[in-house]
């Protein structure tokens, strides 16, 4: 038999407003403060990108062409996103400055404690570390 | 202390002797690096300031002696993903005692991995076998096959990635296998012909893979193994045979090697379509309906009474030399890419083809069309003959798929193919449809062979701009883009409008938006910053000036500025210059008002500056050279009328290759006949100098100093790919394995660099530029083919204070068969001028000549034909050419250093060679004073820093986001000699930092920034 706690009671009247709060707030990846890394890929005659960001709470999002509002898609293992965030960390690809697009090109993107870095390889230039293109692969393999 | 020396300006005769040297690699020594322990810089004996002291300690990169396996407690090991489909990710941190410590070695790599995997469960009877690896700046990067019993595992591989002592595993592995345990029965060669066979009873004949090579897909080569593979629960030994019936197909065969069981096949082909064996080759004619309903005639090939869309009809740039299909030169294909993805694993295509002249393919049709009208536009308005404007193929591939597999909405230009998609939700119809999506993809690869506007940022969008430009100049019925295949609802009208870049929208929220004006132009990282957005802005330009001159003048105009005028960095800015001289060049100053009408309306003013590279300011100091004597072999340093400086030579030892010097003259560096690395310090107000070992292995070959004296870079004396860079400030080395990055035009693959010679450090420390040997095979031959070639790498990277990524390009693309250049140095003040050795050995006879090149532009001089290496050096002012010859008189032929004076483009000379010193080689020019190296701007673009007023009187605002934190940049106000005047401190938490200079004189002074992401030096006046 559990013992009635009003410690709990609060708690549970709460939870809907804070769960109220999350849906109205859409993903902006402009103002977001967590860290976060997104993979995308673009250009073509349409120069259209899509940007698919994954948060640490396993939260992913998409983003089709400029400046438009990022979509909600169904969550990952957010062990996937904190285990691409300790390879980043650990490889310092914070700091890894590469910026070869083509007139198609997949991009790495990264926010880690205030710092940005966005890692663009093109179709023919494949010089890229391989740890960005591994990365790309292993988070958009997890959307499937 | 000064002595008369040397000849002076004796006129240098001309050499019929033909000294034949460089055709060939040198006897280069042969070292186990293995075995050696690389010392560190010992500057210990050396005062200099110029010369950065060394930090204590030894150099990072050392052998530990012993092998004696502790990796279970000295490796922690964690395991970060596993699943039941093998796929593995593990991280970890290597311990202070352990072997794996040295994982630079191949042994203990090995070793490491293996004692790793067996700490993951995997059984220990597996191999893993290294077979690539990757070195970028600190991270190391390792490949590794799994195998068992010595055959690969199918598709079981695993990445080890080393940075420090941390180190991560990723791929997929099977920790044991089922196997059968039958012995193999069938060897590859029995194999190969039931494949073949195999694939004679569908018809289908194996051509070899010279056609592929040429379209310099992403597919490998032929591939014939033996392999463990997973078929019904259990590994059976098995053949991998991938073979390629001419262009139609791959064919990825798996047989079971016991019996001939075929356990795997695979291959998308369209079944009764393939090419028969010849019996017929030739050009045909066909018609057929394309996208648009329009019936089309169609330039084919017909082989065996089948036709495929390979047209060879167009004589400007058809080359019958070729073979058809396997090898085609000068021709316009179209290719099926069977609804695969050009970046995939899976990537396959095959031959469109039909077996009557009548095609029933309308996005084959529409592509095949298309190409062609392009191609007759380019030909018929600027005499351009094909993309690379030396007839080589035009390439269509149709039915592209997307990275998902599903219909690709987009079209695009790889470097070396148009690729269409089918279309999908923006597009209505299949993108080969669209006459202007055809010349602006094909447009792309034209300003990609010609200006080859970098695709970022303004140059990017200038890229987009011109592919568009084409576009309307090729479709010329309206200023509209995509308008045949957009889905209008989504477009209303159009992809892109250039007479109205809006295109019915406000904002970039809107489909087919993009800005208008230079004032609404997009700022952000988007987009490589937007190349599709704000490419709006010169597109409207380019209609406001077309409209009103007329397309057949616009278009002769836009073409010269592209061809002409354009180069890699330029930005809208330039485009407007550019725009309006070759108006009046090409036509008359009315013409060009129009043009500077049309950037007017548009925003684009004379205001917004290039980022080019830009002169640096000439060195203060007063003129000397540097020579090695013929007299005893040893260095000395004379001024311009031959007087020496010092008494003696300055160097104990003959230099075995040409010394290299600081820019202020400091410092000396070379490497002894006894292979080690030496310097000689120079005290000019004293007028002494010290000399002395520096790095005591005997085992280099060649040496250069950066031009601040903070690093050195040193080659072996060994056929060794690497650079060795030393960082004096860090006492640490750092070890560059060459690679060539691209593929020549030429059929010549990318080779192997055998080893470097020649180096120099670039004016920011961060490049050197250097020379290698490089041999490889031509392709379909076993005939070597041995060359030196030009290679720019980034060994530094001011951002960080640290290594660089190690990033290589080359100075040419290209080169012609039997030409080699080597002994690069750059002009003293403009470091976009480089001069070289060129030798030509077409001929029965080698050829030298010392060229020059300026890389922003292009354009190539020749400063002097030379009978001998060169070894050329630029005056301290530009103005001259210094440089290795031969002089002769009436009974020998002697070495001398000869003279030419240099055009103002720096790249060709004016009059005659002259001799400068006599039996004296090496000349190296300096000047003795200090200056500011890097890159001096006069702005920046708006948005990213502003600096006003300018000139000021008082105070000076500069204004940029990481000025918030004050951690990361320094701000020193400078004055015009570089002395450091005012360290400006500032508490951070504001982007605008007020600097005071009302307590100084007027005049010039320098503002020097530096940040994590900004390294300026600004020109400030004070009045």
């Amino acid at each position: 038999m559990r013992k009635y706690s009003p410690h709990l009671r609060g708690s549970f009247f709460l939870i809907i407003p804070v769960l109220f709060c999350c849906k109205a707030i859409p993903f902006n990846p402009k103002s977001a403060q967590q860290n976060f890394v997104a993979i995308g890929n673009g250009g073509g005659i349409t120069g259209i990108e899509t940007r698919y960001f994954f948060t640490v709470s396993g939260e992913v999002f998409v983003q089709n062409g400029f400046d438009t509002v990022p979509q909600k898609l169904p969550s990952i293992d957010r062990k996937l996103v904190s285990q691409a965030i300790n390879t980043i960390e650990k490889l310092d690809l914070i700091n890894y400055r590469y910026q070869k697009p083509g007139n198609v090109y997949k991009f790495l993107e990264i926010k880690l404690n205030g710092q940005e870095n966005r890692i663009v390889w093109g179709s023919l230039n494949d010089e890229v570390s391989p740890v960005s293109v591994s990365l790309y692969e292993i988070l958009k393999q997890s959307l499937e | 202390m000064k002595a008369k020396y040397f000849f002076l300006f004796l006129l240098l005769p001309v050499c019929t002797s033909i000294n034949a040297q460089w055709t060939a690699k040198e006897q280069r020594g042969k070292i186990d690096m293995s075995s050696v322990r690389i010392e560190p810089i010992d500057l210990s004996h050396f005062k200099s300031t110029h010369v950065q002291r060394p930090l204590k300690g030894n150099v990072s990169y050392r052998s530990l002696p012993g092998a004696v396996l502790t990796l279970e407690k000295d490796v922690k090991l964690q395991i970060k993903h596993r699943d039941d489909q093998g796929s593995i990710w593990t991280e970890g941190k290597i311990g202070l005692h352990s072997v794996a410590r040295d994982l630079n070695r191949p042994n203990q790599r090995s070793l490491f991995i293996l004692h790793s995997m067996v700490r993951v469960g995997v059984d220990q009877t597996f191999e893993f076998r290294e077979h690539a690896s990757l070195k970028e700046k600190d991270i190391e990067h390792f490949k590794y096959q799994q195998f068992f019993e010595d055959i690969p595992v199918w598709g079981n591989e695993l990445t080890l990635h080393v940075r420090g002592d941390d180190f991560q595993l990723m791929g997929r592995i099977q920790d044991q296998i089922f196997m059968t345990e039958d012995k193999v029965r069938l060897d590859q060669k029995q194999v190969e012909e039931q494949t073949l066979a195999i694939l004679a009873g569908k018809g289908l004949k194996v051509y070899d893979l010279q056609r592929k090579k040429e379209l310099q897909l992403y597919l490998e080569d032929d591939v014939k193994e033996l392999v463990w593979y997973l078929h019904d629960g259990y590994f059976k030994k098995a053949w991998h045979l991938s073979l390629h019936p001419n262009l139609a197909s791959r064919w990825e065969f798996f047989v079971d090697a016991v019996d001939g069981t075929i356990l795997q096949e695979y291959a998308s082909i369209c079944k009764g379509h393939d090419l028969p064996n010849h019996f017929f080759d030739g050009k045909s004619v066909g018609t057929g309906n394309d996208l648009n309903g329009i019936n089309q005639t169609l330039q084919t090939y017909e082989i065996g009474g089948i036709h495929t869309l390979i047209d060879i009809s167009r004589s400007d740039m058809y080359d019958a030399r070729g073979a058809i299909p396997d090898n085609p030169i000068g021709t316009i294909i179209t290719i099926d890419a069977i609804n695969t993805f050009p970046g995939g694993d899976d990537f396959n295509y095959k031959d469109l083809i039909s077996n009557s002249t009548t095609w029933n393919n309308p996005d084959a049709v529409s592509a095949h069309t298309n190409a062609a009208i392009t191609y007759e536009f380019f030909r018929t308005t600027f005499n351009r003959i094909s993309i690379n404007g030396r007839g080589g193929n035009i390439i269509s591939f149709i039915n592209v798929a997307d990275e998902d597999g599903e219909d690709m909405d987009n079209a695009f230009w790889n470097g070396k193919a148009i690729f269409y998609g089918k279309g999908n939700q923006a597009f209505s119809s299949p993108l080969a449809r669209g006459l202007d999506v055809a010349a602006h993809e094909m447009g792309h690869g034209i300003i990609q062979t010609t200006a080859n506007l970098e695709y970022q940022g303004e140059s990017g969008a200038l890229n987009e701009s011109f592919a568009d430009v084409f576009g309307v100049l090729v479709d010329r019925e309206d200023w509209l883009i995509g308008e045949d295949i957009v889905n209008k609802n989504i477009y209303q009208d159009a992809l892109r409008n250039m007479a109205d870049p809006h295109n019915n929208g406000s904002s970039l929220n809107d489909p087919g938006y993009q800005p208008a004006h230079y004032g609404e132009r997009y700022i952000g990282k988007e987009d490589n910053g937007g190349v599709h957005i704000n490419s709006g802005i010169p597109n409207r330009a380019f209609y406001l000036f077309a409209n009103e001159v007329g397309l057949e003048v616009a278009e002769q105009v836009y073409f010269s500025v592209l061809t002409n005028y354009l180069t890699r960095s330029s930005q809208f800015v330039d485009l407007r210059i550019a725009v309006i001289a070759a108006a009046r060049t090409l036509y008359n100053e009315q013409v060009a008002q129009v043009a500077a009408s049309a950037f007017e309306q548009v925003g684009i003013v004379g205001s917004q500056g290039g980022e080019y590279i830009e002169d640096v300011e000439v060195n203060p100091g007063e003129d000397f050279i540097l020579v090695t004597s013929d007299e005893d072999g040893l260095l000395r340093i004379a001024n311009p009328l031959g007087d020496l400086l010092f008494d003696g030579p300055l160097s104990d030892f003959p230099p075995l290759n040409p010394p290299s010097i600081t820019d202020d003259g400091a410092a000396i560096i070379y490497v002894a006949q006894d292979k080690t690395i030496r310097l000689i310090e120079i005290d000019w107000e004293n007028e002494r100098y010290e000399e002395g070992t520096i790095q005591p292995n005997k085992i280099w070959w060649n040496v250069a100093i950066s031009k601040d004296g903070s690093k050195i870079a040193a080659v072996l004396d060994a056929e060794n790919d690497s650079i060795y860079v030393f960082s004096l400030e860090q006492n640490n080395f750092n070890i560059y394995e060459l690679y060539n990055p691209t593929t020549s035009d030429a059929d010549l693959n990318t080779g192997d660099v055998l080893y470097a010679d020649a180096l120099e450090w670039d004016h920011t420390g961060e490049f050197l530029v250097y020379d290698a040997f490089n041999s490889f095979k031509k392709l379909g031959s076993q005939e070597s083919i041995e060359y030196w070639d030009i290679g720019f790498i980034r060994v530094w990277d001011e951002a960080i204070n640290d290594y660089g990524d190690g990033f290589i390009t080359k100075l040419f693309s290209g080169l012609p068969e039997d030409v080699g250049v080597g002994n690069p140095t750059f002009a003293k003040n403009s470091p976009y001028i480089i001069a070289f050795d060129y030798l030509d050995n077409t001929e029965s006879a080698d050829a030298y000549s010392i060229l020059g090149v300026n890389i922003e532009t292009g354009d190539i001089g020749e400063i002097y034909v030379n009978t001998v290496l060169g070894y050329p050096s630029f005056s301290r002012l530009d103005d001259r050419m210094i440089f290795n010859a031969e002089g002769e008189d009436q009974t020998s032929i002697f070495n001398v250093i000869g003279v030419i004076e240099l055009a103002t483009d720096k790249i060709n000379s004016q009059g005659a060679a002259n001799i400068f010193y006599s039996e004296a080689t090496w000349g190296e020019w300096f000047g003795n004073g200090a200056r500011e190296l890097v890159n001096i701007l006069e702005g920046d673009r708006e948005g990213e820093l502003k600096l006003y007023p300018n000139p000021a009187e008082q105070v000076l605002y500069l204004e940029a986001d990481w000025l918030l934190n004050p951690e990361q940049n320094q701000i020193e106000l400078l004055s015009i000699d570089g002395k450091t005047l005012k360290k400006i401190e500032h508490e951070g938490g504001n982007r605008t930092l007020s600097i005071n200079i009302g307590d100084l004189s007027a005049g010039i002074y320098f503002l020097k920034l530096r940040s994590k992401t900004v390294h300026r030096i600004y020109k400030v006046i004070k009045n």
